[in-house]
Protein backbone atom coordinates (compact mmCIF):
# COMPACT_ATOMS: atom_id res chain seq x y z
CA UNK A 1 0.00 0.00 0.00
CA UNK A 2 1.09 3.57 -0.86
CA UNK A 3 1.12 6.13 1.55
CA UNK A 4 -0.30 9.58 0.16
CA UNK A 5 -0.97 8.58 -3.63
CA UNK A 6 -3.08 5.85 -3.23
CA UNK A 7 -6.53 6.55 -4.66
CA UNK A 8 -9.88 6.54 -3.07
CA UNK A 9 -10.81 2.62 -4.85
CA UNK A 10 -11.84 0.61 -2.61
CA UNK A 11 -14.98 -1.05 -4.35
CA UNK A 12 -17.21 -1.61 -1.54
CA UNK A 13 -15.97 1.77 0.24
CA UNK A 14 -16.68 4.00 -2.88
CA UNK A 15 -20.33 2.25 -3.59
CA UNK A 16 -21.25 2.64 -0.46
CA UNK A 17 -20.62 6.05 -1.04
CA UNK A 18 -21.89 5.99 -4.02
CA UNK A 19 -25.56 5.40 -2.47
CA UNK A 20 -24.46 7.91 0.15
CA UNK A 21 -23.44 10.84 -1.91
CA UNK A 22 -25.47 10.72 -5.14
CA UNK A 23 -28.91 9.97 -3.43
CA UNK A 24 -28.19 13.66 -2.93
CA UNK A 25 -28.37 14.23 -6.65
CA UNK A 26 -29.98 12.02 -8.41
CA UNK A 27 -32.40 8.73 -8.03
CA UNK A 28 -30.70 7.51 -11.07
CA UNK A 29 -28.41 4.90 -10.56
CA UNK A 30 -26.31 5.68 -14.27
CA UNK A 31 -25.87 9.59 -13.24
CA UNK A 32 -25.39 8.52 -9.79
CA UNK A 33 -22.44 6.54 -10.62
CA UNK A 34 -21.03 8.99 -13.05
CA UNK A 35 -21.61 11.85 -10.66
CA UNK A 36 -19.77 9.91 -8.02
CA UNK A 37 -16.80 9.32 -10.41
CA UNK A 38 -16.80 12.70 -11.04
CA UNK A 39 -16.90 13.53 -7.63
CA UNK A 40 -14.34 10.78 -5.75
CA UNK A 41 -11.68 10.04 -8.61
CA UNK A 42 -9.63 12.95 -7.10
CA UNK A 43 -9.33 11.50 -3.02
CA UNK A 44 -6.90 10.66 -1.63
CA UNK A 45 -7.16 8.59 1.89
CA UNK A 46 -4.13 7.62 4.27
CA UNK A 47 -3.43 7.26 7.41
CA UNK A 48 -0.62 6.96 10.14
CA UNK A 49 0.12 5.46 13.47
CA UNK A 50 2.18 4.85 16.38
CA UNK A 51 2.27 2.32 18.78
CA UNK A 52 4.39 2.77 21.59
CA UNK A 53 5.11 1.40 25.12
CA UNK A 54 7.22 2.88 27.44
CA UNK A 55 8.51 2.39 30.99
CA UNK A 56 9.05 5.04 32.98
CA UNK A 57 11.38 4.50 36.00
CA UNK A 58 9.78 7.71 38.17
CA UNK A 59 6.96 7.29 40.27
CA UNK A 60 6.93 11.18 40.88
CA UNK A 61 7.21 12.34 37.32
CA UNK A 62 4.22 11.47 34.85
CA UNK A 63 6.04 11.55 30.95
CA UNK A 64 3.69 13.76 28.99
CA UNK A 65 4.04 14.38 25.61
CA UNK A 66 1.91 18.06 26.15
CA UNK A 67 0.35 19.53 28.96
CA UNK A 68 -3.50 18.65 27.59
CA UNK A 69 -2.65 15.12 28.27
CA UNK A 70 -5.07 13.47 30.04
CA UNK A 71 -3.57 9.86 31.28
CA UNK A 72 0.48 10.94 32.17
CA UNK A 73 2.52 7.71 31.40
CA UNK A 74 3.34 7.05 34.88
CA UNK A 75 5.47 4.70 36.45
CA UNK A 76 5.84 1.64 35.05
CA UNK A 77 4.94 0.43 31.21
CA UNK A 78 2.41 2.63 29.74
CA UNK A 79 0.95 3.37 25.55
CA UNK A 80 -0.19 7.11 26.71
CA UNK A 81 3.15 8.80 25.67
CA UNK A 82 3.70 8.32 21.73
CA UNK A 83 0.89 6.14 20.59
CA UNK A 84 -1.81 7.64 18.11
CA UNK A 85 -4.02 6.91 15.22
CA UNK A 86 -4.29 9.45 12.30
CA UNK A 87 -6.52 9.61 9.46
CA UNK A 88 -6.70 11.86 6.85
CA UNK A 89 -8.41 12.74 3.61
CA UNK A 90 -7.94 15.00 0.97
CA UNK A 91 -9.77 16.23 -1.98
CA UNK A 92 -9.05 17.93 -5.02
CA UNK A 93 -11.58 18.67 -7.18
CA UNK A 94 -9.96 21.41 -9.25
CA UNK A 95 -5.90 21.29 -10.38
CA UNK A 96 -5.28 24.30 -8.06
CA UNK A 97 -7.77 23.23 -5.20
CA UNK A 98 -7.44 20.97 -2.43
CA UNK A 99 -8.94 20.46 0.54
CA UNK A 100 -7.80 18.17 3.36
CA UNK A 101 -9.06 17.01 6.66
CA UNK A 102 -6.73 15.38 9.63
CA UNK A 103 -7.75 14.02 12.82
CA UNK A 104 -6.01 12.66 15.48
CA UNK A 105 -6.72 10.45 18.72
CA UNK A 106 -3.75 10.02 21.35
CA UNK A 107 -3.75 7.18 24.18
CA UNK A 108 -2.64 9.69 26.24
CA UNK A 109 -5.67 11.68 25.81
CA UNK A 110 -8.14 8.49 25.62
CA UNK A 111 -8.27 8.39 22.51
CA UNK A 112 -10.91 11.16 21.97
CA UNK A 113 -10.80 12.27 18.07
CA UNK A 114 -8.81 15.80 17.98
CA UNK A 115 -9.51 17.53 14.29
CA UNK A 116 -5.39 18.50 13.94
CA UNK A 117 -5.83 20.19 9.98
CA UNK A 118 -8.62 20.83 8.26
CA UNK A 119 -8.34 23.33 5.24
CA UNK A 120 -8.54 24.60 1.52
CA UNK A 121 -5.52 25.02 -0.40
CA UNK A 122 -5.28 27.34 -3.59
CA UNK A 123 -2.02 27.61 -5.65
CA UNK A 124 -1.30 30.85 -7.33
CA UNK A 125 0.46 30.20 -10.04
CA UNK A 126 3.23 27.73 -9.63
CA UNK A 127 5.62 29.03 -6.98
CA UNK A 128 2.64 30.57 -4.18
CA UNK A 129 0.07 28.88 -2.26
CA UNK A 130 -2.31 29.67 0.17
CA UNK A 131 -3.97 27.65 2.80
CA UNK A 132 -7.00 28.88 4.92
CA UNK A 133 -8.64 26.72 7.88
CA UNK A 134 -6.88 24.94 10.41
CA UNK A 135 -3.27 23.47 9.95
CA UNK A 136 -0.34 22.44 11.67
CA UNK A 137 1.72 24.37 13.78
CA UNK A 138 5.25 25.17 12.06
CA UNK A 139 6.88 27.24 14.45
CA UNK A 140 9.76 25.30 14.90
CA UNK A 141 11.78 22.86 12.80
CA UNK A 142 9.43 19.75 13.86
CA UNK A 143 6.60 20.85 15.44
CA UNK A 144 4.32 19.83 12.60
CA UNK A 145 5.48 16.77 12.57
CA UNK A 146 5.78 15.20 15.79
CA UNK A 147 2.74 13.21 16.53
CA UNK A 148 3.91 11.39 12.94
CA UNK A 149 6.61 8.80 14.25
CA UNK A 150 6.77 7.41 11.22
CA UNK A 151 8.38 10.61 9.76
CA UNK A 152 10.96 11.34 12.04
CA UNK A 153 13.92 9.40 13.01
CA UNK A 154 13.72 9.52 16.66
CA UNK A 155 10.32 8.25 18.44
CA UNK A 156 9.81 11.68 18.79
CA UNK A 157 11.59 14.80 18.95
CA UNK A 158 12.74 15.91 22.28
CA UNK A 159 10.28 16.58 24.66
CA UNK A 160 12.98 18.42 26.83
CA UNK A 161 13.12 21.20 23.72
CA UNK A 162 9.78 20.64 22.08
CA UNK A 163 7.23 20.91 25.83
CA UNK A 164 7.34 25.11 24.50
CA UNK A 165 5.68 24.02 21.63
CA UNK A 166 3.58 20.70 21.77
CA UNK A 167 0.73 22.35 23.45
CA UNK A 168 -1.03 24.08 20.59
CA UNK A 169 -0.38 21.56 17.88
CA UNK A 170 -2.70 23.28 15.30
CA UNK A 171 -3.65 26.76 14.29
CA UNK A 172 -6.91 28.32 12.70
CA UNK A 173 -5.92 30.62 10.22
CA UNK A 174 -4.07 31.43 7.14
CA UNK A 175 -0.76 30.62 5.27
CA UNK A 176 1.09 31.47 2.66
CA UNK A 177 3.66 29.35 0.76
CA UNK A 178 6.20 31.50 -1.90
CA UNK A 179 8.48 28.55 -3.32
CA UNK A 180 11.09 30.02 -5.25
CA UNK A 181 14.65 28.35 -6.21
CA UNK A 182 17.73 30.29 -6.72
CA UNK A 183 21.17 29.15 -7.04
CA UNK A 184 20.54 25.44 -6.82
CA UNK A 185 18.99 26.16 -3.15
CA UNK A 186 15.20 25.47 -2.96
CA UNK A 187 13.90 28.38 -0.56
CA UNK A 188 10.48 28.73 1.03
CA UNK A 189 9.29 31.37 2.60
CA UNK A 190 6.05 30.74 5.01
CA UNK A 191 4.16 33.46 6.41
CA UNK A 192 1.17 32.18 9.00
CA UNK A 193 -1.43 33.94 11.11
CA UNK A 194 -3.88 32.66 13.34
CA UNK A 195 -5.09 31.70 16.69
CA UNK A 196 -5.79 28.26 18.82
CA UNK A 197 -6.72 27.18 22.12
CA UNK A 198 -6.05 23.84 24.08
CA UNK A 199 -6.62 23.04 27.80
CA UNK A 200 -3.76 22.87 29.90
CA UNK A 201 -3.63 21.01 32.95
CA UNK A 202 -2.32 22.03 36.40
CA UNK A 203 -0.70 18.28 37.25
CA UNK A 204 0.26 19.92 41.08
CA UNK A 205 -3.32 20.09 41.93
CA UNK A 206 -5.47 17.79 43.23
CA UNK A 207 -7.65 17.11 41.62
CA UNK A 208 -6.34 18.12 38.62
CA UNK A 209 -7.50 21.15 37.16
CA UNK A 210 -7.64 22.71 33.51
CA UNK A 211 -7.49 26.31 32.43
CA UNK A 212 -8.99 27.64 29.21
CA UNK A 213 -5.35 28.48 27.17
CA UNK A 214 -6.30 30.95 24.74
CA UNK A 215 -3.59 31.79 21.81
CA UNK A 216 -4.73 34.60 19.76
CA UNK A 217 -3.26 36.54 17.23
CA UNK A 218 -0.01 34.32 16.43
CA UNK A 219 1.76 35.75 13.66
CA UNK A 220 4.84 34.34 12.12
CA UNK A 221 7.42 33.64 9.71
CA UNK A 222 9.73 31.19 8.26
CA UNK A 223 12.05 30.71 5.51
CA UNK A 224 14.02 27.72 4.82
CA UNK A 225 17.18 26.78 1.83
CA UNK A 226 17.15 23.44 0.88
CA UNK A 227 19.65 21.60 -1.28
CA UNK A 228 20.03 18.30 -2.36
CA UNK A 229 21.36 17.17 1.32
CA UNK A 230 20.45 19.89 3.81
CA UNK A 231 17.83 21.66 4.74
CA UNK A 232 18.31 24.80 7.21
CA UNK A 233 15.37 26.64 8.81
CA UNK A 234 14.65 29.77 10.80
CA UNK A 235 11.93 31.18 12.23
CA UNK A 236 10.07 33.48 14.50
CA UNK A 237 6.84 33.67 15.74
CA UNK A 238 5.01 36.76 17.83
CA UNK A 239 2.22 35.62 20.23
CA UNK A 240 0.16 38.72 21.00
CA UNK A 241 -2.33 37.82 23.73
CA UNK A 242 -1.30 34.05 25.23
CA UNK A 243 -3.94 33.82 28.18
CA UNK A 244 -4.95 31.15 30.97
CA UNK A 245 -8.19 31.18 32.69
CA UNK A 246 -9.72 28.45 35.13
CA UNK A 247 -11.68 28.44 38.98
CA UNK A 248 -8.36 28.09 39.86
CA UNK A 249 -6.70 31.08 38.36
CA UNK A 250 -10.20 33.28 39.29
CA UNK A 251 -10.05 32.25 43.10
CA UNK A 252 -6.01 34.00 42.83
CA UNK A 253 -7.16 37.06 40.90
CA UNK A 254 -10.35 37.33 43.78
CA UNK A 255 -7.04 36.64 46.75
CA UNK A 256 -5.20 39.42 45.31
CA UNK A 257 -8.53 41.78 44.86
CA UNK A 258 -8.93 40.82 48.28
CA UNK A 259 -5.19 41.54 49.82
CA UNK A 260 -5.13 44.67 47.47
CA UNK A 261 -8.57 45.96 48.86
CA UNK A 262 -7.28 45.24 52.04
CA UNK A 263 -4.30 47.27 51.57
CA UNK A 264 -6.22 50.25 50.13
CA UNK A 265 -8.63 50.20 53.20
CA UNK A 266 -6.04 50.55 55.99
CA UNK A 267 -5.01 54.06 53.83
CA UNK A 268 -8.23 55.27 55.38
CA UNK A 269 -6.70 54.85 58.78
CA UNK A 270 -5.81 58.68 60.00
CA UNK A 271 -2.98 57.30 61.89
CA UNK A 272 -1.58 55.24 58.98
CA UNK A 273 -1.55 58.63 56.43
CA UNK A 274 2.29 58.86 56.54
CA UNK A 275 1.77 55.30 54.57
CA UNK A 276 -0.51 55.84 52.36
CA UNK A 277 1.23 56.43 49.52
CA UNK A 278 3.28 53.30 50.06
CA UNK A 279 0.28 51.22 50.36
CA UNK A 280 -1.62 52.62 47.56
CA UNK A 281 1.92 51.34 45.48
CA UNK A 282 1.65 48.17 46.86
CA UNK A 283 -2.05 47.12 46.32
CA UNK A 284 -1.65 48.41 43.15
CA UNK A 285 2.01 46.24 42.44
CA UNK A 286 -0.32 43.37 43.89
CA UNK A 287 -3.38 43.93 41.24
CA UNK A 288 -0.63 44.17 38.78
CA UNK A 289 -0.22 39.98 39.69
CA UNK A 290 -3.37 39.38 38.54
CA UNK A 291 -3.93 36.70 35.92
CA UNK A 292 -0.07 35.74 36.21
CA UNK A 293 0.30 33.00 33.55
CA UNK A 294 -0.66 35.99 30.77
CA UNK A 295 2.12 36.45 28.31
CA UNK A 296 2.96 37.75 25.05
CA UNK A 297 5.66 35.11 23.90
CA UNK A 298 8.02 35.70 20.92
CA UNK A 299 9.05 32.06 19.53
CA UNK A 300 12.91 32.35 17.70
CA UNK A 301 13.93 28.85 15.57
CA UNK A 302 16.99 28.10 13.87
CA UNK A 303 17.11 24.48 12.50
CA UNK A 304 18.77 22.27 9.97
CA UNK A 305 18.28 18.26 8.72
CA UNK A 306 21.58 17.11 7.00
CA UNK A 307 22.42 13.57 5.15
CA UNK A 308 26.19 13.29 4.59
CA UNK A 309 26.73 9.67 2.99
CA UNK A 310 25.43 7.13 5.64
CA UNK A 311 25.13 9.98 8.18
CA UNK A 312 22.05 12.09 9.23
CA UNK A 313 22.32 15.31 11.47
CA UNK A 314 20.10 17.19 12.78
CA UNK A 315 19.64 19.90 14.85
CA UNK A 316 17.81 23.50 16.14
CA UNK A 317 18.04 26.15 18.56
CA UNK A 318 15.36 28.04 20.16
CA UNK A 319 14.32 30.49 22.19
CA UNK A 320 11.14 31.20 24.10
CA UNK A 321 10.75 35.25 25.57
CA UNK A 322 7.54 35.31 27.06
CA UNK A 323 7.69 38.75 28.01
CA UNK A 324 6.43 37.58 31.39
CA UNK A 325 8.36 36.91 35.06
CA UNK A 326 6.19 33.79 35.67
CA UNK A 327 6.46 31.84 32.68
CA UNK A 328 9.92 33.53 31.99
CA UNK A 329 12.48 33.18 28.98
CA UNK A 330 14.11 30.22 27.71
CA UNK A 331 16.70 28.81 25.79
CA UNK A 332 17.59 25.63 24.07
CA UNK A 333 18.80 23.47 21.46
CA UNK A 334 18.98 19.56 20.28
CA UNK A 335 21.31 17.78 18.59
CA UNK A 336 21.35 14.64 17.17
CA UNK A 337 23.05 12.23 14.49
CA UNK A 338 22.44 9.09 13.53
CA UNK A 339 23.97 6.42 10.84
CA UNK A 340 22.33 4.34 8.46
CA UNK A 341 23.43 0.64 8.07
CA UNK A 342 20.91 -1.30 5.55
CA UNK A 343 17.40 -0.85 7.50
CA UNK A 344 18.70 0.28 10.90
CA UNK A 345 19.71 3.84 12.08
CA UNK A 346 20.98 3.86 15.38
CA UNK A 347 21.20 7.30 16.83
CA UNK A 348 21.87 9.81 19.72
CA UNK A 349 20.41 13.05 21.01
CA UNK A 350 21.59 15.45 23.64
CA UNK A 351 18.42 18.29 24.35
CA UNK A 352 18.64 21.08 26.82
CA UNK A 353 15.88 23.64 27.49
CA UNK A 354 17.12 26.48 30.14
CA UNK A 355 15.23 29.10 32.19
CA UNK A 356 16.98 32.33 32.30
CA UNK A 357 17.63 33.16 35.98
CA UNK A 358 14.69 35.92 36.64
CA UNK A 359 11.63 34.86 38.45
CA UNK A 360 8.49 36.78 38.63
CA UNK A 361 8.73 39.52 41.72
CA UNK A 362 6.38 38.61 44.85
CA UNK A 363 7.68 41.36 46.81
CA UNK A 364 5.16 43.17 46.97
CA UNK A 365 3.55 40.02 49.18
CA UNK A 366 5.84 40.47 51.67
CA UNK A 367 3.90 41.51 54.96
CA UNK A 368 3.06 45.31 56.11
CA UNK A 369 3.53 44.34 59.76
CA UNK A 370 0.61 46.56 60.69
CA UNK A 371 -2.10 43.64 60.80
CA UNK A 372 -1.58 39.86 61.31
CA UNK A 373 -4.93 38.75 59.36
CA UNK A 374 -3.44 40.40 56.80
CA UNK A 375 -0.03 39.88 56.58
CA UNK A 376 -1.16 36.19 56.91
CA UNK A 377 -3.09 36.46 53.57
CA UNK A 378 -0.33 38.18 52.08
CA UNK A 379 2.27 35.31 53.00
CA UNK A 380 -0.08 32.86 52.14
CA UNK A 381 -0.29 34.63 48.42
CA UNK A 382 3.10 34.90 48.36
CA UNK A 383 3.81 31.30 49.09
CA UNK A 384 1.20 30.19 46.38
CA UNK A 385 2.54 31.88 43.71
CA UNK A 386 6.23 31.25 44.25
CA UNK A 387 5.18 27.46 43.93
CA UNK A 388 3.51 28.56 40.75
CA UNK A 389 6.13 29.80 39.65
CA UNK A 390 8.75 26.46 40.41
CA UNK A 391 6.06 24.30 38.87
CA UNK A 392 5.78 26.39 35.72
CA UNK A 393 9.49 26.02 35.30
CA UNK A 394 10.02 23.66 32.08
CA UNK A 395 14.15 23.48 32.18
CA UNK A 396 15.36 20.24 31.45
CA UNK A 397 18.15 18.19 29.34
CA UNK A 398 17.54 14.96 28.10
CA UNK A 399 20.04 12.20 26.18
CA UNK A 400 18.83 9.93 24.34
CA UNK A 401 19.93 6.67 22.24
CA UNK A 402 18.37 4.50 20.36
CA UNK A 403 17.69 2.40 16.91
CA UNK A 404 15.46 3.18 14.03
CA UNK A 405 14.44 0.08 12.13
CA UNK A 406 12.73 0.17 9.10
CA UNK A 407 11.39 -3.43 9.25
CA UNK A 408 9.25 -3.57 5.97
CA UNK A 409 7.48 -0.96 3.73
CA UNK A 410 5.52 1.62 5.72
CA UNK A 411 6.04 0.36 8.93
CA UNK A 412 9.39 0.87 11.31
CA UNK A 413 10.05 -0.44 14.84
CA UNK A 414 12.55 1.93 17.59
CA UNK A 415 13.82 1.01 20.53
CA UNK A 416 14.87 4.37 22.23
CA UNK A 417 16.30 5.32 25.98
CA UNK A 418 15.91 8.64 27.53
CA UNK A 419 17.54 9.63 30.32
CA UNK A 420 15.90 13.15 31.30
CA UNK A 421 16.68 15.67 34.01
CA UNK A 422 15.53 18.88 35.52
CA UNK A 423 18.23 21.67 37.51
CA UNK A 424 16.99 20.26 40.60
CA UNK A 425 14.08 18.50 42.79
CA UNK A 426 12.27 22.18 42.47
CA UNK A 427 12.31 22.19 38.97
CA UNK A 428 9.57 19.30 37.38
CA UNK A 429 10.71 20.33 33.42
CA UNK A 430 7.65 19.23 31.39
CA UNK A 431 6.62 16.22 33.68
CA UNK A 432 3.26 15.70 35.50
CA UNK A 433 4.56 16.57 38.65
CA UNK A 434 2.21 17.03 41.88
CA UNK A 435 4.54 17.70 44.64
CA UNK A 436 7.73 19.27 44.54
CA UNK A 437 10.17 18.14 45.79
CA UNK A 438 10.61 15.21 43.28
CA UNK A 439 13.14 12.65 41.81
CA UNK A 440 14.31 14.95 39.35
CA UNK A 441 16.10 12.17 37.39
CA UNK A 442 13.91 10.29 35.01
CA UNK A 443 14.65 7.07 32.67
CA UNK A 444 12.30 6.36 29.79
CA UNK A 445 12.70 3.30 27.49
CA UNK A 446 10.16 2.77 24.37
CA UNK A 447 9.21 0.36 22.24
CA UNK A 448 7.42 2.00 19.29
CA UNK A 449 5.88 0.88 16.05
CA UNK A 450 5.44 3.72 13.25
CA UNK A 451 3.25 3.15 10.00
CA UNK A 452 1.49 4.58 7.59
CA UNK A 453 -1.12 3.67 4.85
CA UNK B 1 35.00 -25.48 -19.27
CA UNK B 2 32.38 -25.16 -22.39
CA UNK B 3 29.86 -25.81 -19.46
CA UNK B 4 31.07 -22.38 -17.62
CA UNK B 5 31.66 -20.55 -20.49
CA UNK B 6 27.70 -21.08 -21.59
CA UNK B 7 26.73 -20.24 -18.06
CA UNK B 8 28.32 -16.74 -17.92
CA UNK B 9 27.31 -16.26 -21.85
CA UNK B 10 23.92 -17.08 -20.43
CA UNK B 11 23.96 -15.12 -17.34
CA UNK B 12 25.30 -11.98 -19.15
CA UNK B 13 22.69 -11.93 -21.97
CA UNK B 14 20.01 -12.65 -19.44
CA UNK B 15 18.58 -9.01 -19.82
CA UNK B 16 17.00 -8.26 -16.52
CA UNK B 17 20.60 -8.67 -14.61
CA UNK B 18 22.24 -6.75 -17.61
CA UNK B 19 19.75 -4.09 -17.05
CA UNK B 20 20.64 -3.61 -13.24
CA UNK B 21 23.82 -3.50 -14.06
CA UNK B 22 23.37 0.34 -16.12
CA UNK B 23 22.74 3.49 -14.31
CA UNK B 24 19.61 4.84 -14.29
CA UNK B 25 19.51 7.82 -16.82
CA UNK B 26 17.04 10.71 -16.09
CA UNK B 27 15.26 11.48 -18.59
CA UNK B 28 12.59 14.52 -19.38
CA UNK B 29 10.07 15.57 -21.82
CA UNK B 30 11.33 17.09 -25.58
CA UNK B 31 9.72 20.44 -23.99
CA UNK B 32 11.35 20.47 -20.78
CA UNK B 33 13.02 23.88 -20.35
CA UNK B 34 16.68 22.43 -20.23
CA UNK B 35 18.94 19.83 -21.81
CA UNK B 36 21.37 19.47 -18.78
CA UNK B 37 20.71 19.05 -15.04
CA UNK B 38 23.07 18.03 -12.27
CA UNK B 39 22.68 15.06 -8.92
CA UNK B 40 21.53 18.09 -6.99
CA UNK B 41 18.98 19.36 -9.46
CA UNK B 42 17.63 15.80 -9.89
CA UNK B 43 17.25 15.48 -5.86
CA UNK B 44 15.27 18.40 -5.29
CA UNK B 45 13.25 18.32 -8.27
CA UNK B 46 11.98 14.65 -7.03
CA UNK B 47 12.20 15.73 -3.83
CA UNK B 48 9.38 18.77 -5.21
CA UNK B 49 12.01 20.80 -3.30
CA UNK B 50 12.23 22.82 -6.87
CA UNK B 51 8.65 22.59 -8.83
CA UNK B 52 8.98 24.87 -11.90
CA UNK B 53 11.62 24.81 -14.89
CA UNK B 54 13.58 27.82 -15.46
CA UNK B 55 11.25 29.44 -18.18
CA UNK B 56 8.57 28.93 -15.25
CA UNK B 57 6.80 26.04 -16.33
CA UNK B 58 5.62 23.51 -13.62
CA UNK B 59 7.98 20.09 -13.31
CA UNK B 60 6.09 16.86 -13.29
CA UNK B 61 8.10 14.35 -11.64
CA UNK B 62 7.25 10.76 -12.51
CA UNK B 63 8.38 7.86 -10.00
CA UNK B 64 8.29 3.77 -10.62
CA UNK B 65 6.40 2.14 -8.41
CA UNK B 66 7.75 1.72 -4.84
CA UNK B 67 9.52 -2.21 -4.68
CA UNK B 68 11.55 -1.28 -8.02
CA UNK B 69 14.87 -2.36 -8.45
CA UNK B 70 15.77 0.73 -11.11
CA UNK B 71 13.89 3.08 -8.54
CA UNK B 72 15.57 2.07 -5.07
CA UNK B 73 19.05 2.63 -7.09
CA UNK B 74 17.61 6.31 -8.79
CA UNK B 75 17.02 7.41 -5.41
CA UNK B 76 20.28 5.48 -3.88
CA UNK B 77 22.70 6.84 -6.62
CA UNK B 78 21.45 10.23 -7.15
CA UNK B 79 19.92 11.17 -4.05
CA UNK B 80 21.62 9.13 -1.14
CA UNK B 81 18.46 8.26 0.13
CA UNK B 82 17.27 4.77 0.79
CA UNK B 83 13.76 3.76 0.95
CA UNK B 84 13.07 3.95 3.98
CA UNK B 85 14.39 7.89 4.16
CA UNK B 86 12.24 8.69 1.00
CA UNK B 87 9.36 7.35 2.55
CA UNK B 88 9.43 9.05 5.94
CA UNK B 89 10.28 12.42 3.93
CA UNK B 90 7.24 12.04 1.88
CA UNK B 91 5.38 10.78 5.28
CA UNK B 92 6.56 14.25 6.64
CA UNK B 93 5.20 16.17 3.55
CA UNK B 94 2.25 14.25 3.37
CA UNK B 95 0.90 14.70 6.86
CA UNK B 96 2.16 17.92 7.82
CA UNK B 97 0.05 19.28 4.14
CA UNK B 98 3.31 20.30 2.61
CA UNK B 99 3.70 18.26 -0.43
CA UNK B 100 2.34 14.98 -2.26
CA UNK B 101 5.06 12.60 -4.03
CA UNK B 102 5.24 11.99 -7.75
CA UNK B 103 2.97 10.47 -9.66
CA UNK B 104 3.82 6.77 -9.87
CA UNK B 105 4.05 4.32 -13.26
CA UNK B 106 4.08 0.44 -13.15
CA UNK B 107 7.05 0.38 -15.31
CA UNK B 108 9.79 1.84 -17.51
CA UNK B 109 7.73 1.51 -20.56
CA UNK B 110 4.95 3.56 -19.30
CA UNK B 111 7.04 5.75 -17.59
CA UNK B 112 8.86 7.02 -21.54
CA UNK B 113 5.02 6.95 -22.76
CA UNK B 114 3.98 9.44 -20.09
CA UNK B 115 7.38 11.86 -19.81
CA UNK B 116 7.00 12.07 -23.79
CA UNK B 117 3.40 12.84 -23.92
CA UNK B 118 3.56 15.06 -20.39
CA UNK B 119 4.94 18.84 -20.77
CA UNK B 120 6.86 19.55 -18.53
CA UNK B 121 7.88 16.14 -16.50
CA UNK B 122 11.06 14.41 -15.85
CA UNK B 123 11.40 10.84 -14.67
CA UNK B 124 14.35 8.01 -15.20
CA UNK B 125 14.92 4.81 -17.08
CA UNK B 126 17.86 2.43 -17.60
CA UNK B 127 19.95 4.38 -19.97
CA UNK B 128 19.35 1.45 -22.73
CA UNK B 129 15.87 1.88 -22.32
CA UNK B 130 15.55 5.64 -22.88
CA UNK B 131 12.54 6.21 -25.47
CA UNK B 132 12.94 7.90 -28.95
CA UNK B 133 10.36 10.51 -27.31
CA UNK B 134 11.99 11.78 -24.27
CA UNK B 135 15.59 13.07 -23.87
CA UNK B 136 18.47 12.41 -21.42
CA UNK B 137 19.07 15.34 -19.04
CA UNK B 138 21.74 13.46 -16.56
CA UNK B 139 23.64 10.35 -17.27
CA UNK B 140 25.59 9.83 -13.93
CA UNK B 141 28.38 8.36 -15.79
CA UNK B 142 28.94 11.45 -17.97
CA UNK B 143 28.86 14.05 -15.01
Amino acid sequence: MRLTTKKFNNAFIRKLLVTLICSHFSTHSVLANETFDALTKDFRFSGFGTLGLTYNDNGGAGAIYNYSQTVPAEQGFSLNLDSVLGLQLEWKPLEKTSFLVQSVARAGQRMEPLLRMAYVRQELGSEVSVRGGRFRNPMLFDSDVNEVGYAYLMSRPPIALYSIANNFPSIDGVDLQWRHSFLNTAFMLQGYYGNTSYQHRFYNLNPVVSADAQINNMMGVALSASRSNITVRASRTWVDSYTMRSSAISQLDSGLGSLSGGLLAMTAYPQLAAMSPALISQANQISGLKNPFDNRPIYTSVGFDAYWGSFRFLGEWVQLNSQNAMVGKYEGFQTTIGYTIKDFTPYVSFANLSRDKGSINTSSLNGTGLNPMLDAGLAQMQAALNQSAQFANLSSQSISAGTRWDVMENLDMKLQYDFVQTPNSMTPGNFAVSTLPFNNHVSLVTLALDFIF
Amino acid sequence: MKFYFLVICSVLLMPGLVQAEEPPVVVANPDAGVDKIDKSQATQIFLRQIQTWPDGKTIQPIDLKEGSELRTEFYSKITGRSPGQLRAYWARQAFTGMGVPPKEVGNVEEMNKVVESTPGSIGYVDKNEAGPGVKIILDPEKN
